[in-house]
């Protein structure tokens, strides 16, 4: 079994467990919301005689939180088990967007951490390469990475500071998928900030980095294209 | 909504347990158990009008049972309630017949919303096996149970 089956094999098994978990939390902190609701419902019912919880109000508050974050782990469970899958896939091609989307979600910290916006454009279509999940993810993830390095925004630093920072829109990254012909499909990763000069190099380094890889790396204006061949293209 | 005999499955114990409990709170009684094996002797001795299922267990997993059931008992309508759920997973257990695919962690009352439907299904599936039969259409009846079996 290859090193990546087997990340995946372990990733889907912790996501598993971990969903399992969630679950346990959410059902234990509901039944402590039902038994309020409950508690509340008596204390009604004797006409005061049995007053009212003191810390109702509080506990319910907790709850509301916890179920809160039950839902933040939830999604990032099926992140998860989405990325443990993506080995899996490829047979039928895999869908830009769809891979873009997931990438939004798994790099969202670096996003946050580099002061950057991520952006999809919709276009409607389904555009699909002839690459499995994963290595579609991984040159994505690459190109993401180029472009944020480039950017050079550091943790922390504020409008004020001398990076740049300073012009919100220059700091969103796009992702637009498209395809030409019947041969290719490809992702343009668009930034303002992102000059012709840096471009180019973000584009070789892709290139260097990915010999033998799904995809081939070149500029388009504002950013760099990563084009694929498309899924169920005749040969 | 007591009449609905509705039955459990999962290895996770505390899991299933409270979500037994808040279904109590809700009038609507349930059994439990914690394996494959266990639910197939369920069936077998006590059919349920609606089973709620988990796909990953040790043993018999929940697919398996899924299979089963649905081959010797059609009418049980079964929510499948699974931590893993693939796409792959939840195609193949609608193939198979599975009323409903909910992944965990679930509202309690999502869930309870999807149990009355599945409880309505199986009445008015009764209800229509039963008029047919009334009225003589045997070859009907028989043909609406086989339906079920597939």
């Amino acid at each position: 079994m290859s090193k990546v089956k087997f990340m995946g094999r372990m990733a889907a098994t912790v996501s598993h467990d971990l969903c399992n978990v969630l679950a346990t939390i959410q059902q234990a902190t509901g039944l402590l919301g039902d038994y309020l609701s409950l508690a509340r419902r008596e204390s009604f019912r004797t006409v005061g005689i049995r007053p009212k919880f003191k810390y109702h109000d509080k506990f319910q508050e907790i709850i509301a939180q916890v179920q809160t974050q039950v839902d933040r782990g939830q999604d990032i469970c099926e992140q998860l088990s989405f990325l443990a899958h993506s080995p899996d896939e490829g047979q039928a091609g895999t869908d830009l967007a769809h891979a873009a989307r997931l990438l939004f979600k798994l790099s969202g910290r670096v996003a946050r951490s580099h002061q950057v916006t991520l952006e999809l454009a919709e276009t409607g279509e389904t555009f699909k390469a002839a690459a499995p999940l994963i290595e579609v993810l991984t040159a994505l993830d690459a190109a993401l990475l180029g472009v944020v390095l480039e950017l050079g925004c550091e943790r922390g630093v504020t409008s004020e500071g001398s990076s740049g920072c300073s012009f919100p829109n220059r700091r969103i990254i796009r992702f637009v998928p498209g395809g030409e012909g019947e041969e290719t499909v490809h992702v343009d990763i668009l930034c303002q900030a992102l000059d012709d000069r840096a471009a180019r190099l973000l584009a070789d380094a892709l290139a260097v980095g990915d010999k033998t890889g799904p995809f081939s790396a070149g500029v388009v204006q504002g950013g760099v294209r990563l084009a694929f061949v498309r899924a169920g293209r005749k040969s | 909504m007591d009449k609905i005999k509705l039955l459990l499955v999962d290895d996770e114990e505390n899991f299933v347990n409270t979500l037994a409990e808040r279904m109590k709170l809700r009038s609507v009684p349930s059994k439990v158990v914690h394996s494959g094996e266990a639910a197939l002797e369920v069936v077998k001795t006590q059919e349920p009008d609606v089973m709620i299922l988990d796909l990953r267990m040790p043993g018999i997993d929940g697919m398996e049972v899924l299979r089963r059931v649905r081959a010797t008992n059609p009418k049980v309508q079964i929510i499948i309630l699974t931590g893993h759920g693939t796409e792959f997973d939840e195609e193949e257990a609608r193939k198979l017949g599975a009323f409903h695919y909910h992944k965990k962690p679930i509202d309690i009352d999502e869930l309870l919303g999807t149990v009355k439907k599945a409880y309505r299904q199986r009445v008015e599936d009764a209800m229509v096996v039963a008029a047919m039969a009334q009225g003589g259409d045997f070859e009907t009846a028989r043909e609406v149970l086989d339906e079920d079996k597939k």
